[in-house]
């Protein structure tokens, strides 16, 4: 295949988006007919998108896919390219769409009597559409307009269901707080235009910019974008905005769209930004740490709803990454070319894990609520036995999330653990001890937040997926039709994929890599460098993820061959569950996911400030209680402490302003224009003498 | 191995520290000193017993070892453990600051004692540094006990793991103060020992409580 | 190739056979000091023989989890211990060696024995699994830093166990740094914390209020309770053999083998006795004082962190 090939194929993507919105459109009043045509249309673009992207980057096809659209509209110019950075996040959407939309196949059947379900088609086509334009753009202005088409299109996905109240209120939220980032980065965008005069991304060279702006460019860079990615504190809107939102779109919002923030952020840092100071990335590291932590917390102990609990577990992940993020710009700033090449290797690598073993939960937490009618854990219970298959596949994603070997998510935490280790043994002979200091911290925070992810997700099977179940809708669960089990078989065998072929894996991010910092991790000839290189040797990982699944397997054949020896010998009995010698155990009895959660609660109680409230009331006497109600709420202390001041601040400065501006009189309006008008043209007037 | 052994005692001196501040409960202050003072005697007998080997005389702090012994393994954990048997005991919480914090407290303490004595000028023996370090570090640790702790005895404990973090200073850096002015400084320990002791009783039969935060009422 | 292999086999064997006696000194020596005469400290092996004779009860409420996860625990601890030779004579394979992958195998181990616990509906088997994941995660950032420690000197510069021992073969000086000393204090910390033994977790109990381990095991029976028992083990015996062999490189290189190993034994069975020390000088904390434990494991980490990299 050609560079025209690949154009080719590339434009013939977008033209399959838009046939799908179309003819989804144009059959609406048929909603099994526009469902299936917007996902077929969808399907085979991502999956033409994917092949074409795996081509271009594992042949390490230096040639970029670039074509121009001549127009006559001022500043924005159709260019796109396509360079290898570019190529990894079409690839990543590519993978995620195809497998989301085999998905939905099914998934929107739920909503074919009460929807119209050629909107959604239409939005959810255009969607992916402006992800992929955006992913291409070559242009300033460009990557802002469809930045803007990205965000407006997911927000009206989140409200596909918009007659309920909690899905109004996401929206809202999202739709505030989304564009407040937006307006960061417009800021940045036009401080980077206005030093530079260029709106071409490859155009622009950084000498211009002067150190301070660069400074506050990237402060903003680090805030827009931070907002989208979910990081805290400006994380508020996306609990309840991946909660509320259809699976499907929960899915591709949560595994692709938060990750084009890291894909701009990257684009900039690396191509317009060329230098940074040392804080920059320590700024990073520390938001990144404390977004891991809190993230994870929130997503152990503060809800019971499967859907909010992976997004939390989502800010989590984005927190990792921005770990990862800040580790690279420290390094750059130093100088470390080996440190700054293995922690990009870990942003491109967790960015990848993430959106796949991500957008395979929140595709399973989908199946849950389509099998079952809830998403509340407390009310589920039991599932592996009426949904064997979709209970197989969800665990697959519970183990790779949390870093079990071999699966994927185990390789990214190992690479970010030894780019932490390897920035204290690079800091330690330079005497930087602050720094040193810091890595540890970091160290031990990213160790707990490991921790808690696995009790987090031993929460989110254990409870709704083991046991008894607890209430009538799990006794009555189904398991999901064949393009929903299809669609979550294809992400669980995903999540084994990076696992265990990592070293190919990162055969293809060093092709990104390349790109952007000149460095191949795997191929470049460390021990000539005066940089300490552990985790590669002589052109490759010294630990190898296929040997250590190798012998995974040897020992689980030996052991399982022991094991035969023994069952032969032995009878099994099936019994019920020990009862203490009372009646048989009832659901009730189990263990609850408020209960399973409390310690975590009690010991970080700073983070939830969780507030119980027990109601008994009394029968005869004080040991024969006729009913009892526990309560428990927590608050969420970033909003309360961060957000509501400045709201009450903002409502009350409204509600002055109201009767001193907005008077209501005609005349005052004229006169608000005419002022502008006459100091427009003093300033004019000033600035051309 | 002369100073391997040094090292792992004065460290373990250090641990002792640490494992008195996350104590929770006045009663097993005392244990927690006794071992401390253990430790410090093991560490005077070992400096007492190389000294005399390579001297090839009599070495004083070996009296300094005997003392050790008799008083703070002995005789002031036993009169410590009788007075809190004779004041009122009530299991409640002793300490102002939650045990997670001071620790990361003591922690930056630690750090804070290195910086102080790392640019300190003229020390030129590393491992004098490194227990000058230790010696300081439970000084300030002590210190943070006396005010970390609400009852009278956490203010006594303290004030003798000061004393042990200065013994143990001068110990190692010196190898032995003058001996009269280490039985001077005994003998003020003594002293103010036993004055705490009886204003613990006096303490007590006022307020009713060793709680001294009470005393806060006293002011006019 | 072929003798990387059996060196490996060698080496699982070792530690199969000598795991379980440690369990049975700190029994041992607990009656003892409780006047009994108590159980021979052979006695945890015929335990595992009889419990792999015995016949199974399996919960009705149970799935394939609860069926699995004694194997996956044994064999996480097992993948475990191969990557810790006892002796340094006995390394073989470094490609998957890496202290980072010993941390990860056990997490494998602890979240099918937590997915165990609530597999089967009983009340006991969440409240084990609740606590269990509650201690380890405490327990991580001190087992990080630990580790971090061991394998950020710039001679090492590498987590893993082959470097980490080749680098200890050539320093035998280097066993009573105060760095070390530190380091050897917090992991005896983390070796009780995760082999649930007194003050964090009580083995012999069988009381809600205080089991933690136990509760989660509480369903399983027969051969699956005897790989369980077994994985608990060798678990102990990996922390035990990353103290002895990597925080108190005593006598690590005399250059015989089978003095070498003798040392090994010499050392973990000292270690096993500070546990047994420990055991019977402390009660079991609260749960949430569990903390308060933990938190000085993490302190002293780093400590020792500090003294062997700025505090020099």
């Amino acid at each position: 295949m050609s560079a025209n090939y690949l154009t080719t194929s590339f434009i013939i993507c977008l033209l399959l988006y838009i046939a799908g919105s179309l003819s989804s459109l144009a059959t609406y009043f048929k909603p099994k007919i526009s469902n299936f045509l917007s996902n077929i249309f969808s399907l085979a673009a991502g999956s033409l998108l994917s092949i074409s992207m795996i081509h271009k980057l594992f042949t390490a096809d230096t040639h970029v896919i670039s074509f121009n659209i001549d127009n006559n509209i001022p500043f924005i110019n159709f260019n796109f390219k396509i360079d290898n950075l570019a190529a990894f996040f079409l690839l990543l959407i590519g993978i995620v769409t195809s497998i989301v939309s085999i998905y939905s196949f099914s998934y929107m059947k739920r909503f074919f009597t009460i929807k119209n379900v050629g909107v959604f088609g239409v939005f959810y086509n255009l969607f992916i559409l402006s992800m992929v334009m955006l992913a291409a753009s070559n242009n300033i202005l460009l990557f802002l307009v469809f930045w803007e088409l990205m965000s407006l299109l997911s927000y009206f996905l989140v409200i596909y269901e918009h007659e309920r109240d909690e899905v109004q209120k996401a929206g809202k939220t999202y739709i505030i707080m989304t564009y407040t980032g937006t307006a960061f980065i417009t800021a940045a965008f036009l401080l980077i235009v206005y030093f530079t005069g260029s709106f071409e991304f490859s155009a622009v060279t950084s000498s211009l910019i002067p150190k301070t702006y660069s400074n506050l460019i990237y402060i903003f860079l680090l805030l827009g974008f931070g907002t989208k990615a979910g990081i805290i504190p400006m994380h508020i809107w996306l609990p309840y905005a991946y909660t509320e939102a259809p699976s499907n779109v929960a899915a591709i919002m949560s595994a692709v769209m938060k990750k084009m923030s890291i894909y701009g952020l990257l684009r900039i840092v690396f191509f317009i930004l060329h230098e940074n100071a040392m804080w920059w990335g320590v700024l990073t590291l520390i938001i990144g740490t404390v977004s891991a932590v809190f993230g994870i917390a929130y997503s152990v102990a503060s809800t019971t709803n499967i859907k909010r609990l992976l997004s939390y577990s989502s800010i989590e992940n984005m927190g990792i990454i921005f770990c990862g993020i800040g580790i690279m710009l420290i390094a750059r700033a130093s100088g470390n070319s080996f440190l700054l090449s293995l922690s990009l290797t870990a942003v491109l690598l967790h960015t990848l894990n993430h959106a796949l073993f991500k957008s395979l939960l929140f595709m399973g937490a989908g199946a849950v609520h389509y099998g079952t009618g809830t998403r509340n854990m407390e009310k589920l219970g039991g599932l592996i036995k009426k949904m064997p298959l979709t209970a197989v596949f969800i665990f697959i994603g519970c183990l790779a999330v949390s870093a079990v070997p071999p699966f994927n998510g185990f390789a990214s935490e190992y690479i970010i653990f030894q780019s932490i280790i390897n920035s204290i043994i690079s800091f330690v002979p330079s005497g930087q001890f602050p720094m040193v200091i810091l890595f540890v911290i970091v160290a031990a925070f990213l160790a707990i937040t490991g921790a808690l992810v696995v009790f987090t997700y031993v929460q989110l099977f254990g409870i709704s997926f083991l046991g008894m179940p607890r209430s009538t809708e799990a006794q009555n669960a189904i398991e999901p039709e064949k393009p929903m089990l299809a669609a979550l078989a294809a992400g669980a065998v995903l999540c084994i994929v990076p696992g265990v072929g990592l070293k190919q894996v990162i055969k293809l991010i060093d092709n990104v890599s390349v790109d952007l910092i000149d460095i191949k991790l795997l191929s470049t000839d460390w021990s000539l460098s005066k940089f300490l290189h552990y985790p590669v040797e002589n052109g490759s990982l010294s630990v190898s993820f296929s040997g250590l699944s190798i012998m995974l397997l040897v020992f689980i054949a030996v052991v399982s061959l022991l094991a035969a020896v023994f069952r032969k010998r032995t009878l099994v009995q099936k019994y019920n569950t020990w009862d203490c010698g009372f009646t048989k155990l009832n659901p009730r009895m189990q263990y609850s996911a408020i209960g399973f959660s409390k310690s975590v609660r009690i010991i970080f109680r700073g983070l939830f400030k969780p507030n119980r409230d027990l109601v008994i009331t009394e029968g005869a006497g004080p040991y024969f209680i006729k009913k009892a109600s526990y309560t428990l709420s927590t608050e969420k202390v970033i909003e309360k402490y961060l957000y509501k001041p400045f709201i009450l601040a903002l409502i009350n400065f409204s509600r002055k302003a109201r009767y001193k501006i907005q008077t209501g009189s005609i005349h005052a309006y004229l006169m608000y224009f005419f002022c502008v008008l006459i100091l427009m043209l003093l300033y004019y007037s000033f600035l051309a003498s | 191995m002369y100073h391997n052994a040094l090292n792992l005692m004065s460290i373990l001196i250090l641990i002792s520290a640490f494992a008195l501040i996350a104590n929770k409960r006045q009663n097993s202050y005392i244990p927690t000193f006794r071992f401390q003072s253990v430790l410090l005697a093991g560490i005077s007998l070992l400096v007492s017993v190389r000294e005399m080997i390579a001297s090839k005389k009599f070495d004083e702090v070996i009296i300094m070892f005997v003392l050790i012994v008799v008083f703070k393994v002995i005789i002031i954990p036993r009169y410590m453990k009788s007075t809190v048997e004779k004041v009122e005991y009530k299991v409640e919480k002793d300490f102002f600051i939650n045990i997670p914090l001071s620790m990361i407290i003591c922690c930056c303490l630690v750090v804070l004692s290195w910086y102080v004595i790392y640019h300190i000028e003229g020390i030129t023996d590393n491992h004098a540094k490194n227990y000058l370090i230790y010696s300081f570090s439970v000084v300030l640790l002590g210190l943070f006990f006396m005010i970390s702790r609400k009852k009278a005895i956490g203010q006594i404990i303290g004030f003798l793991v000061i004393e042990n973090g200065m013994f143990l200073a001068a110990m190692l850096t010196t190898e032995g103060m003058p001996m009269i002015v280490e039985l001077g400084l005994f003998f003020d320990l003594l002293t103010a020992f036993i004055i705490m002791g009886i204003f613990v009783f006096k303490i007590n039969n006022t307020f009713e409580s060793i709680d001294i935060n009470k005393l806060k009422n006293l002011k006019g | 190739m072929l003798e990387s292999i059996l060196k490996l086999i060698l080496q699982i064997l070792i530690t199969l056979l000598i795991a379980p006696f440690f369990t049975g000194v700190i029994r041992k020596m607990k009656a003892r000091v409780q006047h009994r005469v108590g159980a021979s400290v052979i006695q945890p092996y015929y335990d595992l023989i009889k419990l792999f004779k015995k016949d199974l009860v399996v919960s009705e409420t149970a799935s394939w989890i609860y069926n699995l996860a004694p194997y996956v625990y044994f064999i996480s601890s097992v993948a475990a211990i191969s990557c810790l030779p006892v002796v340094h004579g006995l390394t073989g394979f470094s490609f998957y060696t890496d202290l980072l992958i010993i941390v990860y195998l056990f997490v494998a181990g602890r979240i099918f024995m937590a997915l165990a616990g609530l597999d089967t509906g009983s009340t006991f088997g969440g409240m084990g699994s609740s606590r269990e994941l509650l201690v380890s995660a405490l327990v991580e950032p001190a087992l990080f830093i630990v580790i971090i420690t061991v394998s950020a000197r710039a001679e090492v510069a590498s987590t893993n166990v082959p470097a980490i021992y080749e680098f200890l073969a050539g320093n035998t000086e280097t066993a009573f740094t105060p760095m070390n000393i530190l380091l050897s204090a917090s992991m005896l910390m983390i070796l009780i914390a995760e082999s649930s033994r007194i003050p964090v977790d009580d083995p012999s109990t069988h009381l809600e209020l205080t089991m933690v381990h136990e509760a989660m095991v509480l369903e399983y029976s027969g051969r699956h309770l005897a790989f369980i028992e077994m994985g608990s083990y060798i678990k102990q015996l990996v922390f035990m053999t990353f103290m002895a062999n990597i925080l108190i490189p005593v006598g690590f290189n005399v250059g015989n083998i089978f003095l070498e190993f003798g040392i090994y034994l010499v050392k973990v069975l000292v270690i096993t006795i500070l546990v047994g020390v420990v055991e019977l000088n402390t009660v079991k904390f609260r749960l949430y004082s569990i903390p308060n434990f933990v938190v000085i494991a993490l302190v002293i980490s780093i400590l020792g962190f500090l003294t062997g990299f700025i505090l020099k």
